[in-house]
């Protein structure tokens, strides 16, 4: 299935919504909404609220995240915000700062 | 892999997207697209975002201008209305486009005739198929535009001097109108003349 990648040196500010998978290399600023997963890289920027069926993160991410089924923090993932979710893994090293939520 | 940006074909991107980048889209894109390097935006894509590029393939539909430093290629299925300006484009036949272009080669579409214009940005692509002409006549509305400014002087300053020639010159002026098919630009030229003539009788 194809997927949204946004690649190492772009820059989108505005609103992705989609059906499908979202690979974030690059930068993103503003909203990030999909009903698939979402794997933010390694050297990946996003400042943005993401919604989710799952998230990875590997990379920075500031806002809210709203993830149905899962999140995982990967080492280097940073991420500043709050984090609603129904399962969350938080590996060795990464950097977080938020509220967590988990759905019951 | 990771230099490709892809927009897949269910999303919908509003805003702004920038980076020394090749960017693909198959989704909505709607705000505006600066990347310096090749865009490609797939048959089924909607973008409605002026877009600055390297170069452009379009087989989607666009809404805004394009603004390029090598190559806009519309391939068939292509739907672009907007102003096309790069060093060269490329217009397949089955592609559909309604705006001005400016190719490489004519700078200054005001200092050069009208003839002229027409002769060399249909010079521009000679190496394509002459099949490619037809989609060219809907590109050109601008460029007409323009030299019918530069007519508009030419008609009132006989006028003035002579009376007897103005059915004359209406006559003329009204011939290039039913020559292209193109309906919406040619009523509007003889349309403004007769109203711009009308004033200055009466100011004489």
């Amino acid at each position: 299935m194809a997927s949204t990648v946004i690649g190492v040196g772009i820059t989108i500010e505005g609103e992705i919504t989609t059906e499908e998978d979202v690979v974030v290399h690059g930068t993103l600023r503003g909203k990030l909404e999909t009903k698939e997963h979402v794997s933010v890289e390694q050297g990946a920027v996003v400042e943005a609220d993401v919604t989710s069926n799952t998230l990875m993160l590997a990379g920075t991410l500031t806002g809210n995240v709203a993830s149905g089924e899962r999140v995982d923090l990967q080492s280097s993932a940073k991420l500043v915000g709050n984090v609603r979710t129904a399962r969350i893994t938080i590996a060795d090293g990464a950097q977080f700062k938020g509220n967590v939520e988990m759905d019951v | 892999m990771a230099d490709v940006s892809v927009i897949g074909s269910t999303s919908r991107v509003r805003g702004r997207i920038t980076g020394p980048v090749d960017l693909e889209i198959q989704g909505f894109v709607e705000g505006e697209v600066a990347v310096d390097g090749d865009v490609v935006v797939e048959a089924r894509a909607l973008v409605a975002a002026s877009i600055q590029a390297r170069s452009i393939v379009v087989r989607g539909a666009i809404r805004g201008d394009l603004t390029v430093e090598e190559a806009v290629i519309l391939e068939d299925g292509a739907r672009v209305v907007g102003d096309v300006r790069a060093q060269r484009v490329v217009i397949a036949p089955g592609a559909f486009l309604r705006g001005h272009v400016q190719t490489a080669g004519v700078d200054t579409p005001r200092a050069v005739a009208r003839g002229q214009t027409a002769s060399r940005t249909a010079r521009a692509p000679e190496a394509l198929r002459p099949a490619m002409l037809p989609p060219r006549p809907a590109a050109t509305p601008r460029p007409i535009e323009r030299p019918a400014v530069v007519r508009a002087p030419v008609a009132q300053a006989p006028t003035r001097t002579l009376e007897e020639t103005r059915p004359a010159m209406k006559t003329e002026v009204l011939r290039p109108s039913p020559v292209p098919k193109q309906a919406p630009p040619a009523p509007v030229v003889p349309a403004l003349k007769k109203g711009t003539k009308g004033t200055f009788k009466k100011k004489m």
